[in-house]
Parts: structure tokens; sequence; C-alpha cells
């Protein structure tokens, strides 16, 4: 879901995903590479996300990554979800 | 979508290997560039294979991983891949020659246009096993065929066998429509028509073996003339080689409705009088069912019952009476689908249900082969197996590992089973011919039995299911290993595979047991009938029966009997009603005793000396004969019967039923002149109790007389030549009138099905006996090998070498005196159950059952000797110092 945010963003390569999440998220959450790029593979299969071969800002070449518009409704989805469950967390730790 | 670009990503592999190194190797690039902590990124390795294996099929790349392991094993070791597959391929193969054969009859449908449309339409009457009344002529036919009733179109036929050029020939007279309908392939030529219908000289249409076989594939046959029933036939066309109509057996020629029989030859078969035996087969129009068919033949049949004639012949005057239907409007309409030669119901796969039975214990027995050999492979690589497990192979990998070895044996062996089941059928077929004398009645519809797709498939599917049968112990015994044990390379005697060995191999025993005495039984019954003393010389002797028709047999007498008196090695001709070997009718005689039911004959005088039966008494004159003087002959047991006290000779007989002969000549009664020597006359009993006949009347008959008789006549010399000799005879002045046949040959059609059980049931036999040996060979070895130790030690302890061979072979004189036991005891069963069904074998011949345990108990001794005499030569300072 997070990746999916990022790139509703804008496309993205690899890196610049990670680095993203971490400084959007105050360094609490660090995405390692072991998890980040299987995580792209499967959006890549399922359509979320699209990729190609382009250059980065220092010019080098790095594979973009691009949010569809399934991709888009997976994260609304995705958003609802996490948001149900986080509002059903915090009356459960609310309750006295 | 997602599967599609699965695929697309299997297939570019290579190109999205290196694009994802590339990328990671960028990403850390970056990373580096901004300052990130290289140690504390993890293994590329491991993400490149995570990322892998979100597009890749997990199971299939496990399957192949298994594949390409299991090949390298084989190849390391061929020897257990071919025995194994060899094994295999024994068992399926013989399974697969039952299953050819019930594709043939029962799965495979003729070539012929849309067959499971058509229905043979058998007839009305009260109950649906015995119709009794069909359209019968042929007005009555084409006026079914015109109503339409159930069908779009009909056609009739009739099978039956003509002599050609003195040898039988299979016909089939059809009406016009039937090449249309059935949408028979031809050649060359033409098909027969709608306008043949009708009378005329006829045409026939001869089937491509035949004009391979009889014709001698002239190019230039269309247009030539046959003899068929001594009437000229033009043939008009071949047809092609698949086509065979509806029949089973080879059809040599299909012959325009003029040729037809009819119950009385001297009417006109398109009249009114003459009784056609048509066999009714129709095309259901489309969507109709086969119970509307029924319904609505059924209301036709009420409603054209009063208008049906009965036919009978008046035996004197040979004239066909017609009188008025007397019976009850049907209540029943039979209409059988005959899409195949054996309609795939009930009852015809209770019917092959013992032989798939038979056939399947081989496969059985190849499996516990292939079962032992496998535990004991598994056993051999408890190391490999071990060090699998302790590297985190779970158990259900280890099996499935196992098992798909197992699968990559058998679809080789299903492949080579399918050679073997051809083969098979082929010899079959051969021996049929060549060795068992089969005649026309006993070629069982294999015409064409080769195995096709269907026993493919069936062989594919059962090898699957072997498979689990064979691999699925030994693959969950071999991943049961220690693992401490294992690595350290102990492998104990662990007790559990060594039972699970036994109890395959007395299986195997007693599988074998049971098929040897069975075939034991089979043997001695068959070598029992062939050693009946027919009380007659029959060798050398030949019939020639003209065709029952009276004109056909009045005019051609003469001049056949002087043709085959001219033979120069003919002795004198003799004649009789009935030729030996052929059901004969049974008259009830009254004697002293009461009624007893006896069989008769008409046989002139000099039937006796051409059989070489001795009477006493004496013979019939020339003039009784040609009279047909109330005066007879009885057999020996025949007088033992009717009069068991005193002589015969001289006693007046008489039948209760006064017997009308076709000639017009009755029997009352008649003087006792001799008592002949007891001859068999039927093999069997139709009344299935006593076995062969014995008792027989002989009354006299000659070759002047009025009757229908077949000519007797003994040639000497080679019997091939005699036969064509005698042939050429008749064909010279009879054309296609007569039918020549050795009494051998009508003996051995009565013997055929038990030569073919006896040849059947040896075959088993063997196979299994070969099975069994190689199977108690492989495990007697491994066993052996295991209590080399063991020998060693009673050796240098001072035992004899005899004694501990003794040892060795207890082990497996237990294993094969319990297996022999069990397989006895389930032929006692196995024959209990089908006693009743057959009555001509003595299933409990007690000389058979012994016969087949001696022998299985030998075998298994014999296969066990000589692994236990290699392990116990074996030098003791050898096996004590290598452990």
């Amino acid at each position: 879901m997070l990746v999916l945010r990022t790139l509703s963003r804008g496309p993205n390569h690899g890196w610049g995903i990670a680095q993203h999440i971490q400084q959007a998220s105050k360094e609490a959450l660090k995405i390692g590479e072991g998890s980040l790029y299987p995580a792209l593979q499967r959006l890549l299969l399922n359509g979320h996300v699209e990729a190609e071969w382009g250059t980065s800002e220092n010019n080098r070449r790095a594979r973009y990554y691009r949010i569809t518009p399934s991709g888009r409704k997976q994260l609304a989805e995705e958003k609802r979800g996490f948001e149900f469950l986080l509002a059903g967390i915090a009356r459960v730790m609310e309750t006295p | 979508m997602k599967l599609w670009k699965r695929l697309r990503q299997i297939v570019r592999a290579r190109r999205y290997e290196q694009e994802l190194a590339d990328e990671l190797r960028i990403h850390r690039e970056m990373a580096a560039e901004a300052g990130a902590n290289p140690g504390a990124f993890g293994s590329v390795a491991l993400t490149l294979e995570d990322s892998r294996a979100v597009w890749r099929f997990a199971w299939l790349d496990s399957l192949a991983q298994d594949i390409r392991y299991a090949l390298r094993g084989f190849r390391k070791s061929p020897g257990f891949a071919f025995t194994v597959i060899g094994t295999l391929a024994l068992g399926l193969g013989t399974l697969a020659t039952s299953f050819s054969v019930f594709n043939a009859l029962v799965l495979r449908p003729f070539a012929v246009r849309d067959p499971y449309s058509l229905y043979t339409f058998a007839g009305w009457g009260q109950t649906k096993e015995r119709p009794s009344h069909r359209p019968s002529t042929w007005r009555e036919f084409t006026e079914f065929r015109l109503q339409n009733v159930a069908f779009s179109e009909v056609l009739g036929y009739q099978s039956g066998i003509a002599s050609m050029a003195g040898k039988d020939a299979s016909v089939q007279a059809v009406t016009g429509n039937y090449f249309h309908m059935l949408g028979g392939g031809i050649c060359m030529g033409r098909p027969i028509l709608e306008t043949d219908d009708g009378p005329g000289s006829g045409v026939a249409v001869a089937s491509y073996a035949a004009w391979k076989r009889r014709l001698g594939a002239d190019p230039g046959a269309v247009g030539t003339k046959l003899y068929l029933r001594g009437r000229p036939v033009e043939v008009v066309g071949v047809a092609c080689p698949e086509f065979n109509g509806l029949e089973e057996r080879r059809v040599d020629f299909w012959v325009s409705m003029a040729l037809a029989w009819s119950s009385s030859d001297n009417a006109d078969i398109f009249g009114p009088e003459a009784s056609l035996m048509l066999t009714v087969v129709g095309r259901l129009k489309p969507g109709v069912t086969q119970e509307g068919a029924e319904a609505s033949l059924l209301a036709y049949g009420r409603q054209m019952s009063p208008t049906w004639q009965e036919f009978m012949t008046h035996w004197a005057t040979d004239a066909v009476v017609r009188e008025p239907y007397h019976g009850k409007p049907p209540r029943t309409v039979t209409l059988r689908q005959s899409a195949t030669v054996l309609p795939f119901d009930r009852d015809s796969i209770g019917g092959f249900l013992p032989l798939f039975a038979a056939f399947g214990l081989i496969l059985l027995i190849a499996c516990a082969n292939v079962a032992n050999i496998m535990l004991a492979r598994g056993l051999a690589r408890q190391r490999e197996i071990g060090i699998r497990i302790s590297l985190g192979a779970g158990r259900a990998r280890m099996v499935r590992q196992l098992l798909t070895e197992s699968l990559l044996l058998a679809l080789p062996a299903a492949l080579a089973a399918f050679g073997v089941a051809h083969g098979t059928i082929r010899a079959a077929l051969w021996l049929q011919m060549n060795v068992l004398h089969a005649d026309r009645m006993w070629s069982v519809g294999l015409w064409n039995a080769s195995p096709d797709l269907r026993v493919l498939a069936f062989l594919l599917a059962t090898a699957g299911i072997a498979t689990l049968g064979f691999g699925l112990m030994p693959a969950i015994q071999a991943s049961r290993s220690r693992l401490v044990e294992a690595n350290r390379g102990e492998f104990a005697t662990d007790y559990r595979p060594a039972r699970l060995r036994s109890a395959l191999v007395v299986a195997q025993v007693a599988v074998c047991a049971l098929l040897l005495i069975s075939a034991g039984v089979a043997l001695r019954s068959e070598r029992r009938l062939a050693s009946q003393d027919f009380g007659a010389d029959v060798r050398g002797v030949f019939t020639v029966t003209m065709n029952r028709s009276s004109t056909a047999d009045k005019k051609l007498r003469q001049p056949v009997m002087e043709r085959l008196l001219s033979l120069s090695r003919t002795a004198p001709l003799g004649a009789c009603f009935l030729p030996p070997g052929s059901p004969s009718p049974w008259s009830k005689v009254v004697s002293g005793n009461g009624t007893i039911d006896v069989p008769l004959n008409l046989v002139s005088p000099e039937y006796f000396g051409i059989y070489g039966v001795t009477i006493r008494g004496r013979n019939f004159s020339t003039a009784e004969a040609d009279a047909g003087a109330p005066a007879v002959i009885v057999s020996e047991t025949a007088a033992r019967r009717l009069w068991p006290r005193g002589d015969a000779l001289g006693h007046t007989l008489n039948l209760k039923d006064s017997w009308v002969f076709q000639s017009g000549r009755t029997i009352h009664s008649a003087i006792v002149i001799g008592i002949a020597r007891d001859s068999i006359y039927s093999l069997f009993d139709p009344n299935g109790v006593d076995g062969p006949t014995r008792a027989l009347l002989y009354f006299p008959t000659g070759l002047k007389t009025k009757d229908r008789v077949s000519l007797v006549v003994r040639m000497n010399g080679n019997p091939e030549s005699a036969r064509r000799a005698v042939e050429q005879a008749v064909e010279a002045v009879a054309p296609g009138e007569g039918t020549v046949s050795s009494t051998q040959e009508l003996l051995d059609r009565y013997s055929f099905p038990f030569r073919a059980l006896a040849a059947i049931s040896g075959f088993l036999g063997a196979l299994a006996l070969l099975l069994t040996v190689s199977g108690v060979f492989g495990v007697s070895s491994y066993a052996m090998t295991q209590r080399r130790k063991e020998f060693g030690i009673r050796i240098a302890l001072g035992a004899g070498e005899v004694r501990v061979m003794g040892l060795a072979l207890r082990q497996s004189l237990r294993l094969a005196a319990a297996g022999a036991a069990m397989g006895a005891l389930a032929a006692l069963a196995v024959a209990r159950v089908i006693a009743h069904s057959l009555v001509q074998i003595d299933l409990f011949d007690m000389g058979g059952y012994a016969a087949g345990v001696v022998v299985v108990i030998a075998a298994a001794l014999a296969a066990a000797w000589v692994p236990a005499r290699r392990a116990v030569r074996v030098d003791p300072a050898v096996t004590l110092r290598c452990d």
C-alpha cells in the first residue's frame, strides 16, 4: 500500500520509493531491498504498476515504476481497509 | 492475464533476470551515493530468488527439479530402470490385450456413417428376450419401410455362408440402400443400388480383403462373373478396406436380395410365399429417442398383427403353407442399439470381468515385483534421503520425489506395453488360425482387434494407478528414515520393510499358484478331450454337403457322386443325414425300461466301413438302405440303455414321436439288426450332463434315396491334397453348390473353446511363473546379501554347508508354501463360484491342483537356490572382515 501511495505521487524508481517512504515516515519505516523488489514484482504481475527503463536525475539508467488506474483502485481499497482496521484498534484502546 | 504474463516471463527468463540484477545493482549504487551503510542490505541472492518466485509456478519448478534428479538417478543405474520398465510393460501389456478385445467388441463403433443412431429391430413379441414376429416377406418389409414408423431409413440384410469354388465365403444379402445408408466406401466400380432390389441374376460387391485373396487383386475384377449358390453373379464393385458393414466377422461378399435364402427354395424371393430371415436395421429419425421409437413401433405392430401370416414348411411336400397368425397381439418391441458388436451394457461388462480379472492378476504380480525392487532401492538410498531430510526437505516432498520417479518409469512402460499388446494380439490371431484351428464359427470378432487410441488412454490411466500401487508404499517406507543412523552409514534391518517384502512375495506366489492351477486344470481337461477315443477312424474322411435345396440335390447328386467315385484314391462312397459332430435330433424311444431320449441319424451301409465302426450282427443290405426299411442298428451304449438285460438283437424299437423327414419318410418302429461299436457322436450332450454322447441309433438310407444326405468319402494320402481334389471335383460339376469339410474339422469345432481356454490359461500361467521367479530371485538375492555375515559366522563356527543352505532356504520355502496354500484355497473358492456355469470341465481336478502347487513351490525354491548358494559359498574370512 505504501509503495502504491508513493507511486501515486508520480513515477519513481526503486531506490526513490524506499527513500521517500523512509523520509515521509520520519525514519519510522525502512523498506529493505529484500522486501521492496518482491513487492514490486507482485504489483507488476497484478497489473497495478507498469515499469520501463529511463534515466534518473543523475543521468543514470534506472527502472521507473508508474501506477496504473487499476493500481489506484487497489490503493483506495487498501486504504479503506487499513483505516477500518485502525479505527477498530483505536476504539479498543480507548474503551475504559 | 496473470497467467499470460507469467508465461511471457518464463519465455524471456534470461532477459528479466538480467534486468532484475541490474536494478538491484543500481539500487545499491544509489544508496551508496546517498551514504547508506552498505552492510545493511542483506543478501542479493535471496532478493533475486524471492523476486523470481513471484513470477514462476512453484509447483512446476519443483516438478522439473524432481524429474531432472530422477533422470540423473536412472542414468546411474540403468539396470534398475530397464528391469522395472520391462516388468511393468509385461504386466500392463497383458491387461491391455484383454482391453483391446473389449474395445474391439464393445467400445469401437462400426466404420459406418453415424453409428450411434442405428438400431437393430429384432421384432415384436410377448417378452423382450424372445421377439416372435418380424417383417418376414418382402412385401411386409417394404411396407414397414414405407410407413416410416420411427426410422428415417431402414435396411435389411441376411448373413450366411455360401460356397464359392468349394470354399466357404461369408456372404451378406443386402437391400439396395445398404451402401448408401451406411456410407460404405467403394473403391472400384459401383455399390449395390436400390435398382438391384428385385428378381434378376443378382450383383455382388466384393470386400477389399476378398478381392485380394479370392479374386487375386485383379484390377479387372469388376464385371467378372462368380458362382454363388450355383447362380451366376456379376461383380460390380470392390469396397474400400475399412468398410465391413455391421458385422464383426469378415464379410467377403455383399450380394443383392435376389440371392437371399428363403424358407423355401422354390418360391420367388420377392413373392408373398417366401419368408426371409432378414435382420432389420434402422436409423432413428433425429430427435426420436429409443423409447419413443419403441412406442410407435409397438403401435404399428398392434395395428398390423391381424394381417400377419405364419409360415409352415410341410415336411412331406416341401410346400410352404401360410396360416394366419394365432398369437396374441404384441406386448413388447425389441430394439437394440447396434453401433458396436456388443452393446455397452451390464451384460457385456459382466461377461468381460473374468477376462479382465485373470489378465489383471498378471499386472498385480508385476506390480508386486516392482514394489519389491523399489523397496530394495529405497533402502539402498537411505543415506541420500537422510541427508536431504536433514537439510530441510519435508517428508511429503520426499514422497513426491519418489513418486515422480515411479511415474517416470511407468510412462515408458505404458508405451512399451502398447507394443506388447499389439504383438500379443497378432500372435493370438495367428495361433487361433494355425495351431488351434478355429473355424468360422469360432473366429470371434477379431478381424480388427488391434489396439488403438482408446487402448493407449487406458494404458496411461492404468499406468498411473499402478504407480500409486507399487510406488506409494515404498516411497513412504523410504522416507521414514532414521536420520542419525542414516548419516552414520548404519542401516539396521528395520523389520517393517522386511515384513512388507515377505508379504509381497507371498502374494506373488499365491497369484502365480492360482494361475498355474487354472492352467493345469484346463490343460488336463483338454488333453482328456483330445485323447478321447472316438470309436471311429476319422482321419482322411471328408463329407460333401450339397445346398439344402431340393432341386440342386436331385439334379446334382448323381454327377457329384460319379466324379467322386472316379477320383483314383477313393474307397466306396457313403451317405449320412448328419455328419459326425453335428448336433443331432433326439427322439424319444420307448423300450422295456420306459422312455429314453436317444439321438438318431440316417446312414448308408458304407458309412460303417468308411469310419471303421464294427458291427455285431449284420449291416444294412443295399435293398434295405434304398427302401428305407424299418431296420435299425444301435450303438452299444444305446443297446445297454434300452435292453439292459439280454441281447438287443432282434428286438423291436418304437419311436414315440414318429419321425417325418423332409423326403416324406416316416419312422415308427424298427427291428434291431446289428449293434455297432460305440463312437462319440457329438462331443457334448446337449443336456450338458453326461459328457460325450455315445448312445446312437442308425437308420438306413442310401445314396439313391430321396433323403437329403451328405456324401461321405474316405481319401488316402496327404490330407491337404486330398481335400483339394475333393473340392475341385465338386466344383467341376456343381459349382457353388457343395461344401466340403473334413470330419476332423467338424469335431475340432466343438473342442475349440477348450483348446483356446487351455492355451490362454497356459499362457497366463507361464507369464505368471516367469514374473514370480524373477521376483523371488530378486528378493532372495537381497535377503541373502543381508544375511552374509550371519552365514559367515555359522560356517566359521563349524556348521556344514548343507546345513547352512537348508537354513537359508527355509525362509523361502516358508513363504512359497504359504503362498501356494493361499493360491490353492483361492482356486477352490473361484472353482466353487463358477462351477455351475462351466459344467464340462472338472474344476476340482486334484491332479491339476497338485501340479500347480508343486510347480510354483519348485520354481520358488529354484529361484532362491542360486543366491543362497552364492551367499553360503563366500569365504567367512571375507564376510567377517569387511563390514
